[in-house]
Formats: structure tokens, C-alpha cells, sequence
């Protein structure tokens, strides 16, 4: 049943990428738009609003550097390309609805589910850590900017460089979290695992 | 600056706060000792009165907080977008480098600093020359905690449960003076 499960949550994924992101309809922005309404809606019954505006809060610097650029690029028509804003407008749709998409998805992968999986003990340790220390992250992210943006200094930068350096320091910051609470969370599992009796690795 | 005596509700946290007296953030020292049970609002009362009426002034600050080993991630990674070589640093040299390049912050907010890292005197005599208001709380026995009394005023802000009102806890805050000895 579990692997059923990840199979069809695989395919719903594939089925997204193929058609969305790099198939027929990734040039259509009323499909995209339509998208982005419909995971935004999806994710707000699942979880919440505040989810819902946090993640969208999330991409936000993304969207708006690629914003940047595309309108920069629309000016100076680079590489004599008058379609570039068009083409932002849609990146711009695809990435939040992507990202929000595979979220909602792998949240219904339950740890039960990944100890019913036909794979080495080890390896259902391995999923079990990266699942805990992800769903972690996410608390832990708007704790990670809540202090970053206590922190004095950069008063003579503009604004636009300071919201860099912060953001820059925000995945840093998540990336240390994620690499010492995958190790740490990794090795008390696999113990208590030993503890209990098992052999099999 | 002042945070003038008032209530302060934080719904979202249950908590309702009576300030009894203003909050003097000067350039003349003072320390504050944060006292009171736990789940009184203590860290609420910083995060949300303290730091946002510091932040609605542009007044620079430090802070840590209770969960310190959080807010270490955070440290390290902004000390190395800033350039500065962080790699086999202990905690306590990390948040000495965080402290010089704090800038102009003159007022440190510590938020049970000790349950990490328990050497207040190396604290202190880092931020002697510059910090000028401190917050600090704490369950330890305050004669370990208190910067150098020659220099600052030392104040004591008491939190007590004044009643239940539903789910909310209205929290009377009040300034004692002398120091508890």
C-alpha cells in the first residue's frame, strides 16, 4: 500500500513537471495562473492561511530578483528577444506553484509509510532523518529570519544589498540547521534502532 | 527613550501585560533583571514590548535569545557572508565576534544566556566600553548576573500573575529597586 502510495505521489509529480514546468503548457500564463490559484488553495485546506502566506513570503525574493531581471532584460532586449518579461511573468508562476506543489505532496508521506517500504533498514533511516529534519526547517526558517532581522549593521548598505546579505544569511543559516539535524537525528535513530535489536542494515 | 508604563496585550500568546512603570532606554546605565515564574510572558514581554518599541525607534540592539543554540545557525552564517572566518570557533569567541560587529548597539537583551553558556563576567567586560542597557533574564542567583554596580543603575522587573481572565494571564510588571539581595 505505501509504495502504491509513493508511486502515485511520483507520477502526480511527474505528471506536473511534464505538463507544467517543461511540457506543452508551461507557455500558456492562464494555465499557470490557474495553477498557482489552485495550489495556493489546495495548500490553504491542507494547512493553513499563514502556511499558505508564509511559503508565498518564501519565494517572494525569488520572484522578485527574477522580476528584476526579466524587466532589465525586456529593456535592453538582450539577445534581440522581445518576449523576455513573458517569459518572467510565467518563471515567475511556475517556481511558487512548483514548490508549493511538491510540498503538499510529500506531506502525505507518513513515517508508517516509509517503514512499509520494501528498502534496507538503513535506507528507511536515511528517509526517516531527511522527513524530520525538512519538516523542521520550515519552523525553524521564520525563526532564522525572525532573528536576522533583529540584527544590527549594514546601515550605510542599501536596501536592496542588506535584504541580499539577509536572505543570503537565511540559507546559510537553514543549510547549517539541516546538515547538523540530519547527522544528529540520523545517529540517535540508527542507535535506538541497535538498542531495540535490530540487525539488518 | 522611554517605554512608558501601559498595557500591553499579545493575544496570540494568551498574555496581557500592565506595565507599572516606564522603561528608561538612555544613554545612562541600567540594568534590568527580568524576573518571574515561568509561563508569566517573560521572553513574550522582550520579543514583543521590548524589541518592538527598540525596533519602532531604529534604536540598534543585540539580542539573544533562549533558544541560543537556534540562533547560533544564524550567527555563524552571518558572520561569514560579512567575510569574517568563523570555522573551528567556539560559541562563546562567536558571539564575542557577533558583539564587536554589532555596530552601534547600546542595549543587549540576554534571555536565559546562562542556560547555554553561564560566563556572564566575560559578557560584561567584553561590552564594558559600549553597551549602556541591559535586559537580562534569568533564574541564577543575581549577585552572579549583574554587570559592574559602580556603573549601572540595577533595576529588578518583577512578573506576577495578577488574575485569569479565560485563557488570557494578565501579568503585572513591577520595577523594584533596590536590588534583591
Amino acid at each position: 500500500m505505501a509504495t502504491l502510495k509513493l508511486l502515485l505521489i511520483t507520477v502526480l509529480i511527474g505528471l506536473f513537471f511534464g505538463l507544467l514546468v517543461f511540457g506543452p503548457f508551461y507557455d500558456r500564463l492562464a494555465v499557470q495562473a490557474a495553477a498557482l490559484g489552485g495550489v495556493v488553495l489546495w495548500n490553504t485546506l491542507r494547512f493553513s492561511w499563514r502556511n499558505t502566506l508564509a511559503l508565498l513570503k518564501f519565494c517572494l525574493p525569488f520572484v522578485a530578483s527574477l522580476l528584476v531581471f526579466g524587466v532589465a532584460f525586456q529593456f535592453f532586449r538582450l539577445l534581440g528577444r522581445d518576449d523576455w518579461l513573458n517569459d518572467t511573468i510565467i518563471k515567475c508562476l511556475v517556481f511558487p506553484s512548483s514548490l508549493i506543489y511538491i510540498k503538499i505532496l510529500l506531506s502525505y508521506i507518513t513515517y508508517l509509510d516509509i517503514l512499509q517500504l520494501p528498502i534496507s533498514m538503513k535506507r528507511r533511516v536515511d528517509l526517516i532523518t531527511m522527513k524530520s529534519a525538512f519538516q523542521r526547517g520550515g519552523v525553524m526558517l521564520r525563526r532564522f529570519s525572525w532573528y536576522l532581522g533583529t540584527y544590527p549593521g549594514g546601515g550605510e548598505e542599501g536596501r536592496l544589498k542588506r535584504q541580499a546579505k539577509r536572505f543570503a544569511c537565511l540559507v546559510i543559516a537553514l543549510y547549517l540547521y539541516l546538515y547538523d539535524e540530519i547527522e544528529s537525528a540520523g545517529r540517535l535513530l540508527e542507535n535506538r534502532y541497535r538498542h531495540l535489536g535490530g540487525e539488518e542494515k | 527613550m522611554m517605554i512608558p508604563p501601559g498595557r500591553y496585550p499579545v493575544p496570540e500568546r494568551g498574555l496581557d501585560f500592565d506595565l507599572c512603570e516606564g522603561l528608561a532606554v538612555s544613554r545612562d546605565p541600567v540594568c534590568y533583571l527580568v524576573t518571574g515564574d515561568n509561563g508569566f510572558g517573560k521572553t513574550t514581554f522582550l520579543e514583543k514590548v521590548v524589541i518592538a518599541a527598540l525596533q519602532k525607534e531604529g534604536r540598534p540592539f543585540l539580542y539573544l535569545g533562549q533558544d541560543i543554540r537556534t540562533q547560533l545557525y544564524t550567527l555563524r552564517a552571518l558572520l561569514s557572508v560579512r567575510g569574517t572566518a568563523v570555522s573551528g570557533v567556539d560559541d562563546t569567541r562567536l558571539i564575542e565576534m557577533w558583539i564587536t560587529q554589532g555596530g552601534p548597539a547600546d542595549v543587549f537583551l540576554l534571555d536565559e544566556y546562562d542556560k547555554y553558556l553561564a560566563d556572564f563576567g566575560r559578557l560584561f567586560q567584553h561590552c564594558d566600553a559600549f553597551m549602556r542597557t541591559y535586559f537580562i533574564v534569568s533564574h541564577l542567583d543575581p549577585a552572579h548576573i549583574r554587570p559592574d554596580p559602580g556603573k549601572f543603575r540595577l533595576r529588578r522587573l518583577h512578573f506576577e500573575l495578577k488574575n485569569l481572565d479565560g485563557a488570557v494571564k494578565n501579568i503585572r510588571i513591577r520595577q523594584e529597586d533596590p536590588w534583591p539581595r
